[in-house]
């Protein structure tokens, strides 16, 4: 059966609901034709699966964990698995929250090699930094340590630094990120399936290179500073020294530099150096409230949305990432820890019309002393002035961010890619 | 025992609570909170009883829950009639909807690029109809016929797409 207007008489409630709240007389019509006509049980039905599969298509990946028991993986197909990590997490994450012995005793049965400790942690309230190794799950709170075989879960808005045993090399994880580590006879090895981390690398034994892997790409350090985010592709930012780096695509390997970057998207051939540029924005506030100007504060309530403009000058080259990064000071939870926040830009350029675009978008927790960090769309951004709008969705709670005159000023993070390229060797 | 039925039933829950919020992230949301009182309830629960009841009575409190934390009163479909669709919610099971899903996605990549713009925006970004009329500069009623239009053709393209699967 086709989805269908009502032989035209009328709005397709069926198809109205999944697309709009219905006023209490259409729900109650609604109501009416789904107790009575099966044609239009048959439709709701058909309509809620096809409304579910295609923000399913869009979001599946999120959702789905890093397989971690060998014995159900050989028997069951990826996505019952990954449902049932899921599952599993989520009473992991129930039993270390709240059963404290468990979560130590768990903790305490773990007899795989302690490769690192946990440097720095932030956490949301509510959520839990997760850690799987052969089926047990934990979590990981401050100083914990971490095992050869940790499947390591860092939820949205929440972020984790580790340190490895008896060295500095340092790995920062970003919110939404999902990280497998191991030891291989001494040398380091990183699976990063998700997300995005930041590496201080020491210098490695002879012999013994740092390994990291992607889903598409692997990277090789003997000692230096590096980003690597996976994002539908994988790229690589190298701050000192030196990374090989890998498209398994293409199958050879090049040395990227310090200052240069690489991505699996161009098939690593070829790199490209880069800058990176930090600004604060020259006017903030709350346009709309009388409100202390050592905040920007958004709250639909009181109608009161964040202002950020932004000076860039001449950057002088393509922007290949932009982020705006905001320390949340303050929040009242009226609704709950959770929001949705829209980040907008209003376009400044001339002949634009000044229209806002929504350029960023976060669902989920927000806590106090959290970094909120939008990734903006590059080609929405060039030389000159830029403006931020920062709202909130209606139902959600009132936040108030540090502004330029707060203790942790916003910061608008680039990378420029600069003229320079170098050849893949 | 409890909790590889309530893996089970995932399917018939996920349609439940999507059916009611209309939400694919609280729909998750809400599946986590319902496994987290599962999992801390089983071992009081008899094992020998219908579970799906009781799953689907834990579901509807988070529903109700999410409902005020958003501010919103109801608004959905009685979940007295939402539970006569169960048999219906097999397709919100992640092993049904492979295929479906497979030649969704086939559908959606050969949509008019400001289609496709439009998909992106309601089911990546959770942008409303007046959001996304906004973001493109159409009309909201432009936005609601577009999308209902839309998919209608992907129903289409599915069907299609799935039947000639069957005949190979």
């Amino acid at each position: 059966m086709l989805f269908r207007e009502q032989d035209g008489t009328g709005p397709d409630l069926v198809a109205d609901y999944f697309l709009r709240d219905l006023s209490a007389e259409e729900l109650e019509q609604l109501q009416d034709q789904l107790r009575n006509c099966p044609d239009a049980r048959k439709r709701f039905a058909e309509a809620g699966s096809q409304e579910w599969l295609l923000s399913d298509l869009h979001h599946a990946d999120e959702v789905r964990m890093v397989h971690f028991t060998p014995r159900r993986a050989r028997s069951r197909r990826i996505r019952a698995i990954a449902a049932g990590v899921a599952l599993l997490l989520t009473i992991g994450t129930l039993y270390t929250a709240r059963h404290t012995q468990l979560a130590k005793r768990v903790a305490a049965d773990r007899d795989a090699v302690v490769v690192a400790r946990v440097a720095d942690c932030y956490v949301l309230d509510g959520t839990a930094i997760s850690v799987v190794n052969d089926g047990r799950v934990g979590k990981l709170g401050p100083r914990s340590t971490i095992h050869s075989g940790d499947h390591i879960h860092v939820p949205e808005g929440c972020r984790l630094s580790f340190t490895y045993l008896n060295e500095s090399t340092r790995i920062e994880a970003s919110g939404g990120t999902m990280v497998a580590v191991a030891d291989d006879g001494g040398a380091k090895r990183l699976f990063l399936r998700k997300g995005g981390l930041a590496a201080d690398v020491a210098k490695q034994q002879p012999g013994k290179p740092m390994r990291l892997a992607t889903p598409d790409a692997e990277a090789e350090v003997l000692g230096t500073s590096f980003e690597l985010l996976v994002s539908g592709s994988t790229r690589l930012y190298v701050s000192s020294g030196c990374v090989r780096f890998l498209a398994k695509e293409k199958g050879s390997w090049v040395d990227v530099a310090a200052g240069f970057t690489a991505d699996t998207a161009s098939g690593a051939r070829e790199t490209g150096s880069y800058q990176s540029r930090r600004f604060h924005p020259v006017v903030d506030g709350t346009p709309e409230g009388d409100v202390d100007p050592r905040f920007i504060a958004v709250d639909p309530e009181r109608n009161y949305t964040g202002m950020l403009r932004f000076e860039l000058g001449e950057l002088g080259g393509r922007i290949i990432e932009a982020r705006l990064r905001l320390r949340v000071m303050r929040m009242q939870l009226d609704y709950g820890g959770s929001g949705d926040v829209r980040l907008f830009i209003r376009n400044l350029r001339a002949g634009m019309g000044g229209g806002l675009r929504q350029v960023a978008h976060y669902c989920g927790n927000v806590g106090g002393d959290m970094d909120l960090e939008f990734e903006i769309d590059p080609d929405a951004l060039g030389d000159g002035a830029c403006e931020f709008q920062i709202r909130l969705d209606t139902g959600g709670n009132d936040f108030w961010f540090s502004s330029s005159r707060g203790s942790v000023p916003p910061e608008l993070l680039l990378k420029i890619e600069t003229k320079e390229t170098g050849e893949g060797k | 025992m409890v909790l590889r039925t309530f893996y089970a039933n995932q399917g018939a829950l996920r349609g439940y609570v999507f059916s009611a919020t209309r939400d694919y992230h609280a729909t998750e949301d809400i599946l986590q909170e319902t496994a987290i009182v599962v999992a801390k309830k089983a071992s009081e629960i008899d094992a020998g009883r219908p579970l799906l009841p009781w799953f689907l009575g834990i579901a509807r409190y988070q529903v109700l829950r999410w409902n005020r934390a958003r501010g919103r009163e109801g608004g959905h479909v009685s979940f007295e009639l939402l539970e006569e669709f169960i048999p219906f919610y097999v397709e919100f099971e992640n092993e049904q909807a492979a295929q479906r899903r497979s030649a969704l996605k086939d559908c959606v990549e050969k949509l008019p690029p400001n289609q496709r713009r439009v998909v992106r925006l309601r089911y990546e970004e959770h942008m409303d109809c007046p959001g996304i009329a906004e973001s493109i500069g159409h009309s909201i009623q432009a936005i609601y016929s577009l999308l209902k239009r839309m998919k209608q053709d992907l129903r289409k393209c599915v069907e299609l797409k799935l039947a000639h699967q069957e005949v190979q």
